[in-house]
């Protein structure tokens, strides 16, 4: 299954995804909310396939999960004594929260830009601040030009170079490839910015071929929504109106699915 | 009447001593076709620049360009390198940008938009990612992006230098398309014009910035010819064939040689081959598990002393091969064995420098492969072609031409001591001159080594080669001797043999009527 805003204009999607990070990360002081917010984000992360920058991070997170007892001593349930420190079963809790906070956000922000189209987002600030939402396309894009770069200049060095043995020559060989994909990236910026200024760049009072009118479905979504945060914050059954709210961008890709498929069967 | 006036102009870089134009005057008509030719470094690019103020570069400038009009909105410039020039995400996008920025009501840049991409055919690309796209299909999404408001004159410069020969058909095509349909004014700068020629009014020689022949097409070439200025090669290599008449195209060729009797020495194979250097069996690769295989079943083998060429369209498989065959991917199934070491040099051979000047990258690589710097002064004295090559040990890699990188990365390689070299196609965007030496260099070297040429260019394969595989899907279809590959193609064959082809057959290359050694 594949997720997406489609039909639904980007403002929609920027509102959901702000409010959703906010109330995982406001789930953090309670298990109840915790764990079915850790569960959905993980749902998330295997349908969108966006988990990999989690999995990058599982370890660092596991240490400091481990360490934050080390530092932080409150707590009744002593496991055991570090330096006569004790390291307490409550400070261990409280570093696998935040633990599941960091991993789900991350599976939260990645997933988020899987499931946005960042050109439109980009275009709707280009309504408000032009040069910066240029500005932040342009990066958006030399992100992947840099990294084919470096994968060019790695595997040429790799060609010219007998295998590096010690950490000093394999440190001296990666900070001199960096230096050559920036210089790259900087040679290819100068045209950039010359073939930016011939097209009129730097002129006053630019259009946008964007609409950001909101549709109907927009409506009903953003309202469905705040009826979700209302009865979540008043503070009844509030696990079960996080996970739907958490889960309205599936049930409405679902409910999109429903009418496609009798649409094709009347065709 | 005339679009651009030009008045003794001059130009000096600044920083720099010497003028790099001196004294140009000229005019440039509404709807003609000027295309501006030289050598690297004669200042072709910089006089293109200075037609347009907006990416004029900085220095010293005399006299006058006059152009009246506004110059963002009316004449549009498309550079050398289809990436470094898009600024968008999407076609749609970076079609949208020049409007965009000129404050254009939204309706009537929706309407430009949809016209343009009709215009040129990329419809379909319009809502792809310019890093989903070819660099032709970039090229011509660039050329759409300055032709969307409708401008007076396009400017280019060296659009083909990046492109292979499929993609410069298709901007030629777009570039005829402009100039027949709707009269805009071209202004051209390039190192090859076949399949442009006929479009093209006048030509403009420009020599250490100085303007050497200015006048219609067939005067300037047939006098390039007379003068053996090897620049005459720009228009295609039809005009030795005829003594200097200026034919334009194959079947105009093929005319010329049913009615002519031209005599001409037959092609010669100089293989002699040496010891194995590589063996490939039933070699299959793919990028990812989820795509399709890049390479299927390809088994070859590589001899010292010899050249193998390798052909085939855009996304055939030649550089995954290559890389493959040099150890920098690793095969799925199959097996390599290699018996010598083997080096690697990308299409863009500037990422094979990580230092800031030639020498000090050499020592680097010297110092991490352990290499005694003895060697540097060993390969210079064995191979006589590098003689010069110590004047462009000081400069950054990025400051040298074409021609003159090809040099520095080749003497890298050979400095590098592997005897197994890669080259993903080494000509694009080299000036005549700078091909001639390649070969040279090539013929050179393939002594003690043996060289593997992935290229679009058939004369260069046909020149240089020993034998010659073709790849199709993935798929090595053919491994044959170059005359077989150049006599039984249709397509991926040189112009010459295809215009020669039933009235006198043999007849592949210049160098065979004695015209070019």
């Amino acid at each position: 299954m594949t997720i997406h805003f489609k039909n639904l204009n980007e403002i929609s999607g920027i509102f959901y995804f702000l409010i959703s990070s906010v109330l995982i990360t406001l789930s953090a002081d309670d298990f109840n909310l915790l764990i079915p917010c850790f569960m959905i984000c993980i749902l998330y992360g295997i349908f969108l396939e966006c988990f990999k920058t989690a999995l990058f991070c599982l370890p660092g997170v596991i240490l400091l999960v481990l360490l934050n007892p080390l530092f932080n001593h409150t707590g009744n349930t002593p496991l055991f004594y570090v330096n006569d420190n004790p390291y307490t079963l409550e400070a261990l809790i409280v570093g696998i929260r935040y633990g599941m906070i960091m991993l789900s956000l991350i599976i939260w922000f990645q997933a988020s830009f899987r499931v946005l189209n960042l050109n439109r987002v980009f275009h709707l600030l280009s309504k408000i601040l032009p040069t910066t939402a240029l500005m932040l396309t342009m990066i958006y894009k030399s992100t992947n030009d840099i990294n084919a770069r470096r994968e060019e200049v790695s595997s040429c060095q790799k060609s010219f170079l007998k295998p590096q043995k010690g950490v000093i020559k394999k440190i001296k060989l990666l900070s001199a490839e960096l230096l050559a994909v920036s210089q790259n990236a900087l040679e290819g910026s100068v045209i950039k910015g010359i073939s930016m200024s011939s097209r009129g760049f730097e002129l006053k009072g630019k259009t946008s071929v964007y609409k950001i009118k909101l549709k109907r479905d927009d409506y009903i979504f953003i309202c469905i929504s705040l009826v979700l945060l209302l009865f979540y914050f008043i503070g009844v059954a509030k696990p079960v109106f996080i996970c739907v709210f958490l889960l309205l961008p599936a049930i409405y890709q679902i409910k999109e699915e429903i009418k496609w498929h009798f649409l094709q069967s009347k065709i | 009447m005339a679009l651009f006036t030009i008045e003794n102009l001059s130009f000096k870089y600044e920083g720099e001593n010497d003028y790099t134009l001196h004294n140009l005057s000229f005019e440039i008509k509404e709807g003609e076709t000027l295309a501006v030719i030289g050598k690297t470094g004669s200042g072709k690019s910089t006089l293109l620049r200075l037609l347009k103020k907006s990416v004029t570069p900085k220095g010293e400038l005399l006299g006058k360009v006059i152009f009246s009009g506004n110059e963002i909105s009316e004449i549009g410039f498309v550079f050398q390198n289809p990436y470094d020039q898009s600024v968008c995400e999407t076609v749609y996008d970076e079609i949208c940008f020049c409007p965009q920025n000129l404050g254009i009501d939204p309706n009537e840049i929706r309407r430009r938009a949809a016209e343009v991409c009709s215009f040129f055919g990329i419809t379909c690309l319009v809502k792809k990612k310019l890093s989903e796209l070819s660099g032709g299909e970039i090229q011509l999404v660039n050329l759409a992006a300055v032709s969307v408001l409708s401008p007076k004159a396009i400017i280019l410069d060296e659009p083909y230098a990046q492109l292979d020969p499929i993609s410069c058909d298709k901007l030629s095509t777009a570039l005829k398309k402009l100039k027949n349909e709707l009269g805009t004014s071209i202004i051209i700068s390039s190192h090859s014009l076949y399949g442009f020629l006929q479009d093209i009014d006048r030509v403009l020689v420009l020599e250490n910035g100085r303007c050497t022949e200015f006048n219609n097409t067939e005067k300037v070439f047939s006098n390039l010819f007379e003068k053996k200025n090897l620049l005459y090669l720009v228009s295609g290599s039809f005009l030795p064939l005829c003594g200097g008449k200026l034919i334009k195209t194959v079947k105009d060729a093929r005319k010329y040689l049913s009615e002519n009797k031209v005599s001409f020495s037959p092609l010669t194979s100089t293989e002699t081959p040496g010891e194995t250097a590589l063996v490939a069996k039933n070699i299959y690769f793919k990028y990812n598990k989820k795509y399709d295989d890049a390479l299927f079943g390809i088994s070859l083998e590589i001899k010292k002393g010899t050249v193998l060429g390798l052909s085939g369209a855009n996304g055939s498989g030649k550089t995954t091969l290559m890389k493959v065959l040099a150890g920098i991917k690793k095969p799925y199934a199959g097996r390599i064995n290699s018996y010598l070491d083997s080096v690697y040099l990308p299409q863009d051979a500037r990422l094979t420098f990580v230092k800031d000047s030639v020498y000090e990258d050499i020592k680097f690589m010297c110092e991490m492969s352990e290499i005694d710097e003895s060697v540097i002064q060993m390969t210079l004295e064995k191979y006589p072609i590098f003689k010069d090559i110590d004047r462009l040990f000081s400069k950054h890699p990025y400051d040298l031409s074409g021609g003159e990188l090809q040099l520095s990365a080749l003497f890298k390689v050979l400095v590098s001591g592997k005897n197994i070299i890669f080259l993903d196609e080494p000509t694009k965007g080299l000036d005549p001159y700078s091909k001639i030496d390649f070969i040279k260099l090539i013929n050179d070297i393939k002594k003690d080594n043996a060289v593997v040429i992935s290229s679009h260019d058939t004369e260069l394969l046909t020149e240089v080669c020993d034998k010659v595989g073709m790849l199709f899907c993935g798929e090595l279809i053919s491994l044959e001797s170059v005359k077989d590959f150049v006599f039984k193609n249709s397509f991926f064959t040189t112009p010459l043999a295809r215009a020669s082809r039933g009235i006198c057959d043999g007849l592949a290359l210049l160098s065979q009527l004695g015209g070019i050694k």
